[in-house]
């Protein structure tokens, strides 16, 4: 009898057993998905499209089941293995759910629009939000948590101001980056900026330089020290227009700024800029039709640098980044980032924390072909940091 | 103009223009010109390319007869054969050139559009001709 009551127990208890098993793996398979998915939808950038098919929103509808599905740990998996960057995220998040409504604390907030904490999928804060910035309480009135940007210490500083929700309308993706009017401060008195705010650093961190050295952010040696992050910004940009630099953008990072000079052409052989107006084509024109061209066996290259000044005091490791992308990234990182810095960015204090790095990429890009991003650098960084035409303080 | 010369004729006009565009597609791929899309490439010279040189050469594989000999018997047959392969090989080489100062992946993929529909007027006049030859 005791047997029999055994052997029906076990009978009893073996389909639970695989039931558990599967819910406990359950995820894997989810996660699984999402990657295929995340491919798929990563197409959806690449092509700049404007808007999706039916069977892109499907697929976006999943995606989104399937993060909800997910626990924090799995979340960040797929953060991290992810093909989607943050702006590709909001791109197809604007096209599938032109309606969706999302927070947007007034005087922060990304400037792309849409933020996504209900998915968990908030790369790098926003581009890189200090942890203090990251711990904002969320408001209770809202049902989405409004996404923490980085802000001037005193946004950060100042206690939550009333919520207010907005409906992002359907813009295009050239729209959505269109800057938006500046933040009235929420506490610091002082008269209120007119300046554009600034972008924050795209992508974050910033891709694997070809060659980076860290600098004393007092950025000359003759000069005294920089008292604040306007004056930084101030010799690095006499540096840029000594340099006789065309253009370059400001975008935001923790603690400081990214200023972003305007792809350079530079000679194969040499590695230093063309002259003239030969040094900003990023773009080779293609000539007619020629006869050396229908009997070339060789593609010709062309060679390209970009300078990106970091000022932070949150310094982050670079992620390396597809070649490819970088490249196109860098072709239009100057023109998309902001002229100047907001007033109240350049009033913030300069700290013991704070560094300065410059960071160089090269890239080789072969016609119509395939594009290397240097690294290590080609040419030397002293060579590179000499065509500035200014001496540059290292760190103390 | 015997068969025979007109025959002699096509194929000098295919293989004199045949033989530098491989040397170019050749040299190319030795040199990484074509780097991943080197298959691309080869597919492209394989579908546009060949098909022409195959079927000149199944023409002559076959035992000459004393027909060749004969005079043209159609001398429109043979000139459109001659002037649609001309104008085919003028634009083989334009795609070639193309590949270089141009996006070579959309050179390689969008000329098949336009490729396509030429080649099967060459191989049609040409087969026009191989066979009224033989009648």
């Amino acid at each position: 009898m005791r047997t029999l009551t055994l052997v029906l127990l076990m009978v009893l208890c073996a389909p639970a057993i695989p039931v558990r098993n599967a819910v406990a793996q359950e995820q894997q398979p989810a996660l699984a998905e999402l990657q295929r998915l995340d491919r798929a939808l990563a197409k959806i950038c690449e092509a700049r499209k404007d808007r999706l098919d039916d069977r892109e929103r499907d697929m976006w509808k999943r995606r989104r089941e399937l993060v909800d599905s997910l626990d924090e740990r799995q979340r960040d998996a797929l953060k991290r293995t992810s093909p989607l960057n943050k702006d590709c995220l909001r791109l197809i998040a604007s096209l599938a759910e032109p309606s969706r409504p999302s927070y947007r604390p007034p005087g922060q907030g990304s400037q792309s629009g849409y933020s996504w904490r209900r998915q968990g999928y908030q790369y790098g804060g926003g581009g890189g939000g200090s942890p203090r910035a990251r711990m904002a309480p969320p408001s209770p009135e809202t049902p989405m948590a409004p996404q923490a940007a980085p802000q001037a210490p005193e946004a950060r500083t100042a206690p939550p101001s009333s919520p207010q929700t907005t409906i992002d309308s359907p813009a295009p993706p050239q729209a959505r980056i269109a800057p938006q009017p500046a933040p009235p401060p929420t506490s610091a008195p002082g008269p209120v900026s007119n300046d554009r705010p600034l972008k924050d650093l795209f992508p974050w961190p910033p891709p694997t330089p070809s060659a980076q050295r860290t600098l004393s952010p007092d950025v000359n040696p003759d000069s005294p020290p920089a008292e604040t992050v306007g004056e930084v910004a101030r010799r690095l940009e006499r540096i840029l227009r000594e340099a006789r630099f065309d253009s370059f953008g400001y975008y935001r990072v923790p603690g400081g700024f990214a200023l972003v000079t305007r792809i350079e052409n530079l000679d194969g052989t040499t590695g230093e800029p063309f002259a003239g107006a030969a040094r900003w084509a990023s773009q080779k024109v293609y000539a007619g039709l020629s006869f050396s061209s229908i009997f070339a066996i060789t593609r010709s290259a062309g060679y390209y640098r970009v300078f990106v000044f970091l000022l932070t005091d949150d310094p982050k490791e670079p992620q390396p980044i597809d070649p490819e992308k970088t490249f196109e990234i860098a072709r239009t990182w100057a023109n998309e980032g902001s002229p100047s810095l907001p007033a109240e960015v350049k009033a913030l204090p300069i700290g013991p924390n704070h560094i300065l790095v410059v960071m160089v990429y090269e890239f080789e890009k072969f016609e119509g072909g395939e594009t290397n991003h240097f690294q290590p650098s080609r040419w030397p960084l002293d060579q590179h940091l000499s065509s500035l035409g200014a001496e540059l303080k290292p760190p103390q | 103009m015997t068969i025979k010369t007109a025959k002699i004729a096509l194929t000098a006009l295919w293989g004199v223009s045949a033989i530098p565009l491989l040397l170019v597609l050749v040299l190319r791929q030795v040199n990484g010109f074509y780097g991943d899309q080197a298959q691309a490439a080869w597919s492209w010279a394989a579908q546009f390319v060949f098909p022409n040189l195959t079927l000149i050469g199944g023409a002559w594989s076959v035992a000459g007869s004393p027909e060749d000999d004969k005079p043209l018997g159609s001398a429109i047959v043979f000139w459109g054969a001659m002037i649609v392969s001309a104008f085919y090989i003028v634009i083989l080489y334009i795609v070639l050139g193309a590949q270089a100062s141009g996006s070579m992946r959309a050179s390689l993929e969008q000329s098949g559009l336009f490729l396509g529909l030429i080649q099967a007027l060459v191989v049609g006049w040409m087969g026009k001709f191989f066979i009224e030859a033989k009648r």
